[in-house]
Order: C-alpha cells, then structure tokens, then sequence
C-alpha cells in the first residue's frame, strides 16, 4: 500500500525545545486527517514541516514518496489569516494566480476558475476586491485559490479558526462536500473537537510534541459522548 | 460670506502695514551698502578700513551689507535695503531700462578682463556645443563682452548663449581646471592671471580689445531716493570714494598692506594686481554709451538713454 | 455658506481671492511695480513665453531630465531593496547608505559635484538621482517588511522563484510604499532639478525651467519670473493632482490599500 504522506521519527526543536519530538504518522490518498491539541502543542510546526515552509533537524517526512526539502505545489497551505488573498487582485484573479504560469488559455483559466468558484459558492463575486469581502468569504476564496491546481495535498491551518459560529457551520459543510467531490487529502489542524470529528477519517491528538493517541472517525458525527472522549484525551 | 469678507479685508491691511512699518526705520545719517571682495573693488575696501565716509561727514553710519552678487545687490536696492551698490555698467542699464529709480554716482575701476580658454579652442567659431562657458552670470559685463564679440566675429550676439554655465569666478577657475566640458571662463584679475599661468590655457579675448575703448568695470551706483533724501551724505559717499581712490594710486604699498589684511592673498600679489599697468582706479565712469547702443541692439535692453542725465547723477564725471 | 461647495471648488475660489488681493495690492498698494507687478503683466508675459515657445521646450527639457532621473532611481533602489530582503548583511549596509545620504540635500552637494562631474548633464542627473534614491529605498524597504508572511510562503508554495515572488507579490504588495516614495521622490527631483539649473544654467540645448527663471532674475524681467513660478505650480498640481492622484485612484484606493 502506498501512502500519500508518510512521517518517520520527525523531529523539530526550538531552543533546546523540542515542538516535534520522534512524530510518525501515514496518511493514505484521500484520507482527511485533523490534527488536535492544546496551544503549544505542536500541531502547526506539524503542518509546517509536512508542507516544507520549515526544515526539520531529523527524521523523515515524504510526500508521494518523495522526500519534503522545500514547499511544493502538491502541498498546498490554506492559513487562518483572513488576509491571504493578495488585495491588489479580485477575486477571481486571486483565483486565477496559481494558474498564471501555466500554458493554457485565458478563457481555460477563467473556466477554471469559476468551477471552484462556484464549488465555494461564491458566485457572483468575481470582481469584488479582498476589502469587499467578509470573513468568510475571504476563507472560502483561498479555498478556492488553493484547490483551482487540484492539488494532491491540502495542509489547513485552522482556516475557520477566526470565524463567528454560524458561518463557521456554512463553511465547514461547504468544505465537507467539496472535499467528497474532489477527494483531495486533507490534513487539517484545529483545535475545535466538534470540527474535527465533523470532518475527519482520523483525528491525532498532540501533546507536547508527540501523537498521543489516534481516532477513527468513520461516523464523523461530533455527538456528545464522542466529543467528551475525545476532549479528555487532548486534556490528559 | 462676511467672515471672508473680514478675512480678506485684514490680509490686505496686513499687507501694506509690513510695508509701511520698513519706512519709519530708515534713518537721515545711515548709509548702507554692500560690501564686496575683490581687487576691482579695493577702493571700497579702503573705504570701509580707513572709515572716510565717517570722517567726512560727522555723524554719519556706514551699515555693511553681505552680498551674493551683482543682482542680489540690485535686488535689495529695488526692495530700499540698501542705498549704495557696485557692479559693472551692464546689470546697472538693465535695471535702469526696467524703471529702477537709480543713477550712477562715480567709476570706481577697470582690471584686466578676459575669456580664457583651453588652448584647444583657438576662435569664438571653434566652440562646439558641448563647450562650455563659465562667466558670473547672464547679463554681466562678461557676458555683454561675449555677446559683442560674438556679434563682431560670427555676427550673431547670442550665438554661445545656450553655452553659458553660471559660476562665481572661484567655481568657473575650478571648473576649468577640472577638464570636464567647461572649456572657457570669463573672469577677471586675479582669477584671469592664475588661469593664464598655465600653459594649457591663453587668452582669447581681452575685454577692452573687445570693447574697442576704455571702459570702467565696476561704477557705483546710488538709489534716487538716497541722493534726493540724504544729499550730505551722498556728497561724502563721492567724495570719500575719490579718496580712496586717490590713496590707491599715490600709496600703492600702503594699501596693499591693508588689503592684505581682508583677502585672501599676499601683499605683494595685491600691490601687483593695483599697480599693474592694466589696471587703472578713477572715478570717472567710461563707456555707458557704447554699452547702451550694443545692449538696445542686442535686445537685452529695450531702449536707449538719450541724455547722460539719464543715467548719471549731475557733476559726476563721465566719458561716453 | 450651505455645505454644497465641494472642497475642489472651494479651492479655486481661493485662488481666486488670493489673485484678487493680489491684483488689488499691485495696483493700488504702496508697492514697486518692478518687484510687484500686476496680474495682466503677468500674464502678457505667460502668454509670450508660450507663444514663442520658450517656456514649452524649457519645461520639456527638465521633466525629460526628472523623468529618466526618476526611473533610474526607482529602478536602482527596487534592486536595492530587493538584495535587502534577501541579505541581511545587504540590508544593513543600505540602512546605512539611507542614513548617511538621506538627510543630505541635493543642493548642499553641489561643490563636489561640480568638482566630480563637472557641471553638464551628468551631474544634474546625478544630483536627480541622489534625490529620488533615498526616500526611494527608504520607502520600498519598509513596503517590503510590511508584506505579510502569508503573501511569501503563498509564493513558496507555488515554487516560485525568488524574482518571481519578487515582481508578482512583494512589488504589487508594497505598491502604496512606492507611490509614497514616488511623491516625495518626484517633489526633491524637481526642486533640486530647478535649483541646479539655475545654478550651472543651461546644461544643453535652451536649458530647463529653473535657467529660465535665473535668466529673468538676472535680467530684471519681473512678470517673466512669475511666469516661470506659475508654471512650477501648475506643473506641481498637475503631477501630484492628476498624474499621481489618478494612480493612486485606480491602484491602492481601489485595493483599500492605501497608506
């Protein structure tokens, strides 16, 4: 079996502190992990080293069976920051920019474009500029950017973390039915539990640096029991 | 609408109330003028050094104006700051021509004057158009005496005109000894002699050859309202500059060693440059006439004066 | 007054108030028409200048000269701004050439230059450059800091190269930097431009806007130095005002970027 992710024995410190310490982990195609813990825990150096925005001081991490040296295009991060979407571009060309240097038509990107535009519905909002745009939207516009390459690998750093609770619900269904209908992998840091056991195949706890404890989540229905569970072991 | 009104009525009154306020402050016995460096002006020098305007009229005050240039001076004359200034006959007629209430008192001097050149440039025809000309400024004494060359050897007045750098005599002798695209300077005594030191520069124009006569080089020039307002003080003025003058020619040695003391250069240098042959101290002030028909004719003036009266205070000796 | 006048129009109706005080106190103020001349003088002497075509191949000639000054100074210091970002040794050594040379006018180096460059075109393009280049660099540094990490590491993540992420995010980004360092660098340009004209004159062909203006001074032509002022304001709100302004409008007002 080949995985599209795989983690050996990484390591990642800080000043003496280690805010990796010995991770391994493998994630097979298509599969949507979340990844859950306290503050500190180590959870977005994680995503980091995995999309190579940092180096790690051992271990292993591969993408495709390819070792990770730098970012790359298979690897695409979505942030928690609103302010992701270049401002000087709309909407659409903000869309468009990870098709620039590519050799296909304008009007193919454009197409392009509009599918995942749409697939977030944001329809209609083509030629807003980032400053028109609410939160959410702003969220569902750099989805949108990221998925227009039809990445293998979507890393997303708490991406609803600063939104209200309703449009948070708006957005996370979206990105459910978004991810069935793609299929990309996704590995997914919050710290919301209910989020995670919504979305995820399996969720990995973290705890000072380490996986403490991994679950499946073939239900994804974030009951009360399964929330308690799960919150207990971020708390241990 | 009425406080703008009220507004503006207070700017104007402001307005002239600055200008009237400058009036009041002039006194009958205070003389101002500018006080300027260099051997053609060394009669003022000896005039300030020896304080003869002072002694000639009792209770009379010199006020010592600083200077930038000819047309600083002009400029504070038209603006009443100053009552006495020194400078060539030409920036004096364009003053004139535009309705400046002012009138030459004396001659004060003429010094050896000329254009210098790389040895490169052997005529007036032989500047290309990136040559260029270092002189004072534009309208200067140098730059009339170019124009009329200009008109004599190529017959066009202002054909170097678009050549013209504007530098101090110190600036245009650096710039020249540079090498860069200044290739010419028309300067006076001392800078003239320094240039001329070099084998690689000569002379290719001497101002009196192109003048074709005597003229002075530097006058002295008084307000209207000076020589209306305050004539003691305007008669001591002459009188005091035909002294120093008169000092400079009868004890050479004696004035160099005072001017010594306020330039930059040794005694000898400066008993040198005033007892030179070339240079000549009189108060007789030489060749406005020639100097207004070039200028009318060139078209830096736009009219003539018709009688000398015009242009020079009564018993003031001249030489047209 | 009702608050309908909108703020454009009241300016010129100042304008306007100012020429009629003017006009007043030339006329009937206690003042030298040699140094105070009327508006109509003024003006007749405008109208000549552009008839015979002076003042248009004057004007011409300078903005040439701030134009290509001012594109070379932009593009030295994008390339210095640039090596700053990705050098830290490089980026204190611009911080110090800043330091040094920023707060030192133009003007106050004319003695060297002279002696260096001599006094034709080459040094008042120097003299140009030394103007724009600071506030310039000064201004894309801080536009370069201030681009978020996000807009870098997006960059990365689509494998761009180093120029790439350069000229597609890092100079669009700080774009209201440099139109700032634009402003200051036009405003030094051209006053140090017209100083050093009216300082070596005419440094090939008729010379620029400042020479014209020294050659009224020298010659004594009053309403003819108004007239050369009264271009320099209207060339200074036609720059700043439309030329710039109309950037501004269609680029980081649009954005909500602007500073």
């Amino acid at each position: 079996m080949t995985y599209m992710v795989e983690i050996e024995n990484l390591v990642k410190s800080y000043g003496g502190l280690a805010a990796v310490d010995d991770v391994s982990l493998k994630v097979m195609k298509g599969e949507f992990i979340c990844i859950v813990g306290p503050s500190g825990c180590g959870k977005t150096t994680l995503l980091n080293l995995i999309g190579g925005f940092i180096t790690r001081d051992s271990g292993e991490v591969k993408i495709n069976g390819k070792s990770v040296e730098k970012p790359r295009k298979e690897a695409i991060m979505v942030f928690q920051d609103f302010e992701q979407l270049f401002s000087w571009k709309t909407l659409e060309s903000n869309v468009i920019f990870p098709l620039v240097d590519l050799k296909i038509s304008k009007e193919e990107k454009k197409k392009r474009a509009s599918t995942y535009i749409s697939m977030m519905k944001l329809d209609g909002f083509e030629n807003y500029y980032p400053k028109e745009l609410s939160g959410g939207m702003k969220q569902r516009g750099a989805i949108a950017r990221a998925l227009v390459t039809n990445p293998e690998i979507l890393l997303m750093d708490e991406p609803f973390g600063s939104l209200d609770a309703q449009t948070k619900q708006e957005l996370q269904n979206s990105f459910r039915e978004v991810w069935q209908k793609t299929g990309t992998t996704v590995i997914f840091v919050t710290h919301d539990v209910r989020e995670a056991l919504l979305l995820a195949d399996r969720i990995v706890v973290m705890n000072k640096g380490k996986i403490s404890r991994i679950f499946e989540n073939p239900d994804k229905m974030p009951t009360d029991i399964r929330v308690r569970e799960v919150t207990d072991a971020i708390l241990l | 609408m009425r406080k703008k009104f009220i507004l503006i009525f207070l700017l104007i009154s402001l307005l002239f109330s600055g200008c009237g306020a400058q009036e009041d402050a002039k006194e009958n016995k205070t003389v101002r003028i500018a006080e300027q460096f260099g051997i053609a002006y060394a009669p003022i020098q000896i005039m300030k050094h020896q304080k003869l305007i002072e002694n000639n009229l009792y209770g009379a005050t010199v006020v010592w104006e600083q200077m930038a240039n000819t047309t600083a001076i002009r400029e504070a004359m038209v603006a009443d700051k100053l009552d006495v200034g020194f400078m060539a006959i030409p920036p004096f007629l364009i003053g004139w021509d535009k309705g400046m209430e002012w009138k030459i008192a004396t001659g004060l001097s003429y010094v050896p004057v000329g254009l210098v050149t790389k040895n490169t440039i052997g005529s007036l025809a032989d500047f290309g158009t990136d040559d260029r000309i270092a002189l004072p400024q534009p309208g200067s004494v140098q730059h009339i005496l170019l124009s009329m060359a200009c008109k004599d050897e190529l017959g066009d007045a202002g054909i170097l005109d678009n050549n013209l750098v504007t530098l101090s005599h110190p600036d245009g002798l650096n710039a020249l000894m540079a090498g860069n695209e200044v290739t010419a300077h028309f300067t006076a005594t001392p800078y003239l002699e320094t240039e001329l030191e070099s084998s690689e520069y000569d002379l290719l124009l001497d101002g009196r050859e192109v003048f074709g006569q005597d003229f002075s080089f530097i006058v002295g020039v008084t307000t209207d309202a000076f020589y209306q307002g305050s004539p003691e003080l305007y008669d001591a003025f002459v009188l005091s500059v035909q002294e120093a003058v008169d000092f400079i020619n009868q004890n050479p040695q004696e004035a160099a060693a005072i001017l010594s003391e306020y330039y930059d250069m040794t005694e000898e240098e400066i008993l040198k440059h005033i007892s030179s042959e070339k240079a000549d101290y009189n108060t007789t002030a030489v060749g406005t006439r020639k100097f207004s028909d070039f200028m009318v004719e060139a078209g830096y003036l736009s009219k003539g004066y018709e009688d000398p009266g015009d242009i020079i205070w009564e018993d003031v000796k001249y030489e047209e | 007054m009702k608050s309908k006048i909108k703020k454009e129009h009241l300016k010129f109706i100042w304008i306007f108030v100012l020429l009629a005080v003017w006009e007043l106190t030339a006329r009937f103020g206690p003042v030298n028409p040699i140094s105070f001349p009327s508006l109509a003088v003024i003006a007749s002497a405008l109208w000549e200048s552009v008839i015979t075509g002076d003042i248009i191949s004057q004007i011409w000639f300078s903005m040439g000269f701030i134009l290509t000054g001012l594109l070379t100074a932009i593009i030295l210091s994008l390339v210095l701004a640039s090596i700053s970002t990705f050098s830290e040794l490089m980026d204190s050594f611009t911080d110090t050439l800043v330091s040094v040379f920023h707060p030192l006018p133009g003007i106050a180096m004319l003695p060297l230059i002279i002696l260096w460059f001599g006094t034709g075109s080459k040094a008042i393009f120097i003299i140009i450059i030394h103007s724009v280049i600071w506030p310039m660099l000064l201004n894309l540094k801080s536009g370069f800091k201030s681009v978020p990490e996000i807009y870098r590491k997006i960059g990365q993540n689509y494998e761009h190269s180093m120029a790439g992420i350069l000229f597609k995010i890092f100079i669009p980004a700080s774009l209201p930097f440099g139109l700032a360092g634009i402003k200051i660098g036009w405003a030094r340009a051209w006053r140090a431009v017209i100083s050093a004209e009216m300082v070596f004159g005419a440094t090939g062909g008729k010379g620029g806007i400042g020479w014209y203006i020294f050659n009224k001074r020298v010659f004594m032509d009053t309403p003819g130095l108004f007239a050369g002022l009264i271009v320099i304001i209207g060339i200074g709100i036609l720059v700043e005002d439309l030329v710039i302004g109309k950037i501004e409008n269609s680029t980081v007002k649009k954005w909500g970027t602007s500073q």
